[in-house]
């Protein structure tokens, strides 16, 4: 018989006494042992209830809390922030904040240092987390100079070092690689082995979900559903979907064959699951042919933006964080690079736009070589959004924002700005929050203000690195689909990211980056076909494409492009009907 | 140098009188010993401080070593804004003091060019800022008392500037004619902008601590 | 910030295993005993011995001495001079305006041995001791841990804040040309500036808080540290040696 070892009762919160809840009638419980996920779109309050459960509310942050939380049968709210510190450890949204030492070391020792443990426990203790978490090489290193993957597992190394019952992971997983996500993955399910309670808080499902004994879905600050993951998915399946929150792959495929009146009992969420449903409705047979579509969708003749050739590039020390790249541009296309966490992909952005410069090799800007180039005279032709928007911001408002950027191309006339201004905000949807401080603006219009500021000067090139950082899936959807307009437009596109899905759906073509060098450039179908490269760069291929594959093994041909699985539904149902 | 140390804490208290009985911006005051979140915010400001400063002080230091006391004075008022800034985000006794000591012990860490000397004017400026606050009971937040803290911290650390580098004011007349700007570019640069810079800061609400 | 090459290195040098606040007294002392002299020989005499003690105990290469102090021994020069020309007494040379004093050229050296050795010293404290163990070191000799960390906080955030500058910067320089070179534009874009870094700094400051708080820092007003420091009592011939030269140097001087 599991035990509750925390138990929320009708907890409502606000920040501030007058303010609507951020949590509103929250009850659940986590049982001993088990591993739940929290899942969400973008601010509804999934990091205020993280608070919550570690005690931060309110024992360091006030507000307006009403109801029950029971932490081991104990209300938490009259325990101490010591006591709660010691049975619950919250790894953060951001964990290169959490960390209060200088090497990895010392990071995993303050804990239980704190808590007066014995030396040589300690000692063991961290030599244990160093080998479960595979940072043991880097034990000595400076916790600033770790790469993103690292800094989540010392993360979690850190709190796991305080032995505590629960653990609780802020979206460990932004902004990792997909093979240091299979990582982490891993490491959450030896934790449930040892008997620790894990609550894993993200704003994507994966296939990791199948794993999971507790799926709790949050909106709007109110506890929509709780439950057996299959048993959600089969009953509220649809309702997530049109939540925003983005499903699995192979949980979508089952949905929308369910939607067109197939009888699926169980929704499939694991590959093999997929294939078994496919199997079963007798969707495919071994004549089976799903052809996708082929002509590139931008013109491969027109003449190149960006040329570069060999392109070399150190930060000093005789380290290379680019070995010799080739890369071409074109008008019109979107361009992905992918690749693992400090494989240079930012590097050879800010080498793009002139802020890092290129001394080695040959690169050709809009047909003048990349040395004749000054920075803000760049600017107006190629423009960057940074991976956190916040880096951008000059100004105190929203409107203000935009005037700088059009002044700095020139635009001084009031009323000229005031036109141009307004129709920006319109085009990106900002236009309710023009008076705002922009570091206030939630996650998703921060990067879209990011994008507007970018796109006043006209650039023929726009650049994006990782336009999913902060945002769930609809926010992104969105961008992505103004990013395509762009792109209609006759811009080139380049985008950065980890999001093997939003590059097979978006990209036109994608460059592959590992160790400083190009291992591929090519359309992401074909990238997914080559298992050497996608392990050598860390990549995982998307869901789709596993399932795709399994199919081509079993005698079913797959040609062309299949980004999405609405793409793959049309073609197997016309494929049904033709059979039919 | 006793005439002129006495000059100073006369010059520190008089700008604490004035800062008491003239800033009507009055809170209430801060009761409790630092919470963890007080010393992280000292910690991360003296630390932002730490790379301006010594920065500046490169400046100063030539300006200072070169052409003596008046040299330095213009750009003496520029080192504390960031004091203001701590004291009016931590307003509990002895913040003033603490964050001078700090903030310079991270510029003697970074390596700047006076060494351990630095605590001296991290203690000096931090002291007569801890001064003009005690004075105010701890309760007055306005600009006005932001810019007479200002003052008095640029002006006492001068103190330290005549015994380091030997500007005796029993000989040296720019020691003297030193003190108008010195208070000025305190005024100015340390006050008025610390305060400045803490408003802007609350404002956005952003910050807890600036609330 | 981002030259500063001055950082500490494990050289497995005698100094390098002396107690950390025995290290920090020392600096001190070398300072007090810097202050109370009058005369240029007493200066070169300590500063001889810091720098000394920076080459052998502490395996400081020459090299790394003068890259680091070249700006301080610059400074000092200056100071030298400056004192040469405006301090009281009489005049010994003349050049034109400007006139040499007796007291001026007695008062130049003890500036300069004064400048060059408290921070040569300061730079042997930071080049041979790490930082952790200096905050251990002063919590042993009974200063609050809250506090004593304050200090090493304030070290952890650099780097933290030297990223923020290095993508502030960045950012600034793509948003295109500045509009103006006046005084004034100039004020608006270093506060712009300055306040991006300060609010995201401080931002990120009160996450680390309540993260030290979740992992209970406070939780009693003792810990244990798993890296030991041990004080041993040879380390005082550091602190008794420079003692007995600077007094026996201040008696030279008064009875001179
Ligand atoms: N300190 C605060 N003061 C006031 N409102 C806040 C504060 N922190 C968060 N909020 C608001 O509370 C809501 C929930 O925020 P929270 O960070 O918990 O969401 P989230 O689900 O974790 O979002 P994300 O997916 O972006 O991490 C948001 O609307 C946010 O704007
Ligand atoms: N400013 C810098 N100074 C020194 N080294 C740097 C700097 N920026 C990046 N590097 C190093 O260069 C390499 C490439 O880094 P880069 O940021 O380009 O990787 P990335 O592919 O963008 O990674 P991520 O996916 O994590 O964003 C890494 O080894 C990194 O440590
Ligand atoms: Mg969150
Ligand atoms: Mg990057």
């Amino acid at each position: 018989m599991p035990r509750s070892l925390v138990e929320l009762q009708n907890l409502t919160y606000r920040f501030r006494r007058k303010d609507d809840p951020v949590l509103e009638d929250i009850s659940f419980s986590l049982e001993e042992g088990t591993f739940n996920i929290l899942v969400g779109p973008g601010g509804s309050g999934k990091s205020t209830l993280c608070r919550i459960l570690d005690g931060r509310i309110p024992h360091l942050l006030k507000g307006d809390l009403t109801g029950e939380i029971l932490l081991e049968g104990r209300s938490a709210l009259e325990l101490e922030m010591k006591d709660i510190s010691c049975s619950v450890g919250s790894v953060f949204q951001d964990p290169e904040t959490m960390f209060a030492t200088l090497t990895v070391e010392d990071e995993i020792a303050f804990g239980p240092e704190n808590l007066l443990r014995e030396r040589k426990k300690i000692r063991e203790d961290v030599q244990k987390l160093l080998d479960l978490t595979g940072i043991g090489p880097y034990r000595q290193n400076l916790v600033w100079n770790l790469s993103g993957g690292q800094i989540q597992k010392l993360g979690l190394a850190s709190v796991l070092a305080m032995e505590p019952k629960l653990i609780i992971l802020d979206e460990p997983t932004a902004n990792l690689d997909p093979a240091s996500t299979s990582q982490v993955h891993e490491l959450i399910l030896s934790l449930r082995k040892q008997g620790m309670t894990v609550l894993l808080v993200t704003r994507e499902l994966d296939e990791f979900l199948a794993e999971a004994d507790q799926l709790l879905v949050l909106d709007g600050g109110k506890l929509l559903y709780r439950g057996e993951p299959y048993g959600i998915l089969a009953g509220k399946g649809d309702d997530l979907e049109s939540r925003g929150i983005w499903l699995p792959e192979t949980v979508e495929i089952g949905l929308e064959l369910r939607r067109r009146g197939f009888p699926v009992e169980a929704i499939p969420i694991r590959v093999g699951e997929a294939l078994a449903l496919i199997d079963k409705l007798n969707l495919v047979s071994r004549e089976t042919v799903l052809t996708g579509s082929e002509a590139p969708g931008w013109d491969e003749t027109a003449p190149p933006l960006i040329e570069g050739r060999g392109i070399r590039y150190s930060y000093g020390a005789g380290l290379y964080a680019l070995k010799g790249v080739d890369l071409t541009v074109r008008p019109g296309e979107m361009l992905a690079i992918v690749g693992r966490n400090g494989a240079g992909k930012s590097t050879l952005a800010k080498m793009l736009i002139g802020l890092n410069r290129c001394r080695e090799g040959s690169l050709i800007l809009f047909g003048k070589d990349s040395r004749k180039w000054k920075v803000p005279d760049l600017a107006n032709h190629i423009s960057l959004v940074f991976q956190n928007p916040e880096h951008q911001f000059l100004t105190d408002t929203v409107a203000e924002e935009i005037d700088y950027s059009l002044q700095s191309r020139g635009v001084n006339d009031p009323e000229a700005m005031a036109g141009a201004r307004e129709r920006m905000l319109e085009q990106l949807g900002l236009s309710g929050e023009s008076e705002r401080h922009p570091f206030t603006l939630s996650a998703g219009n921060k990067r879209r203000l990011g994008v507007a500021t970018m796109l006043v000067g006209d650039p023929r090139v726009l650049i994006v690195d990782e336009p999913t950082y902060g945002q769930d899936r609809e926010m992104t959807r969105t961008l992505m689909t103004l990013l395509r307009d762009i792109r209609d437009r006759g811009i080139a596109v380049v985008m950065i990211s980890h999001d093997m899905r939003l590059v097979s759906e978006y990209a036109d073509r994608v460059v592959v980056m590992s160790e400083g060098l190009k291992q591929f450039d090519g359309n992401p179908t074909e990238l997914f076909d080559k298992a050497e490269i996608l392990e050598s760069a860390s990549l995982e291929p998307t869901l789709l494409f596993q399932i795709l594959k399994a199919l081509g093994e079993r005698g079913v041909t797959c040609r062309g492009n299949i980004p999405s699985t609405g793409a793959f539904i049309k073609l197997l149902l016309r494929e049904e009907e033709s059979h039919g | 140098m006793g005439i002129y140390t006495a000059f100073n804490v006369v010059v520190v208290v008089i700008l604490g009188l004035v800062a008491r009985f003239a800033d009507k911006k009055v809170v209430d005051r801060e009761r409790g010993g630092y919470s963890t979140r007080n010393l992280v915010v000292v910690a991360v400001l003296a630390a932002i401080a730490g790379v301006i400063n010594t920065g500046m002080g490169n400046v100063w230091y030539l300006a200072n070593t070169s052409l003596g006391p008046l040299g330095g004075a213009l750009i003496q008022g520029t080192f504390m804004w960031s004091y203001i800034l701590a004291v009016f985000m931590v307003r509990k006794p002895g913040v003033a003091l603490a964050f001078g000591i700090i903030e310079a012990a991270t510029e003697v860490l970074l390596g700047n060019a006076a060494g351990i000397g630095t605590l001296g004017w991290g203690i000096s400026q931090g002291l007569a800022i801890e001064i003009i606050i005690l004075l105010c009971s701890y309760s007055r937040f306005g600009l006005l008392t932001a810019v007479m803290a200002g003052m008095a911290s640029s002006q006492f650390g001068t103190l330290w500037s005549s015994l380091f580098y030997g500007w005796d004011p029993a000989y040296s007349k720019d020691v003297w004619m030193a003190v108008p700007i010195n208070m000025v570019s305190g005024a100015i640069f340390s006050g008025a902008l610390g305060y400045f810079l803490a408003t802007k800061v609350a404002k956005t609400g952003l910050v807890r601590s600036a609330e | 910030m981002a030259e500063h090459n001055l950082s500490y290195k494990e050289r497995g040098s005698a100094l390098n295993r002396v107690y950390p606040l025995v290290k920090l007294i020392w600096v001190f002392l070398i300072a007090v005993g810097l202050f109370l002299f009058t005369r240029p020989l007493s200066g070169l005499a300590v500063f001889l011995l810091v720098l000394a003690l920076a080459l052998i105990p502490g395996k400081i290469r020459p090299g790394e001495i003068i890259r680091s102090g070249l700006v301080v021994f610059g400074l000092g020069f200056l100071l030298m001079i400056f004192h040469f020309l405006i301090d009281p007494g009489e005049t010994v040379w003349s050049f034109g305006i400007l006139h040499v004093s007796d007291y001026g050229l007695q008062q130049g050296p003890v500036f300069f041995f004064r400048l060059s050795g408290v921070v040569l010293a300061s730079f042997i404290l930071i080049w041979t001791t790490d930082t952790r163990d200096l905050m251990q070191s002063l919590v042993k000799a009974g200063m609050p841990y809250r506090y004593a960390y304050t200090i090493f906080l304030a070290l952890r955030f650099l780097p933290l804040i030297q990223r923020e500058v290095e993508s502030v910067r960045a950012a600034h320089a793509i948003r295109g040309r500045a509009a103006g070179t006046t005084l004034k534009h100039r004020f608006v874009l270093w506060q712009r500036y300055v306040f991006t870094i300060l609010i995201n700094g401080l931002r990120k400051a009160e996450n680390t808080a309540d993260a030290l708080e979740c992992r209970a820092f406070g939780y009693a007003p003792e810990r244990t540290y798993v890296k030991q420091i041990t004080f041993r009592k040879r380390d005082m011939v550091l602190i008794i040696f420079t003692l007995i030269l600077e007094a026996g140097l201040i008696t030279a001087e008064r009875l001179a």
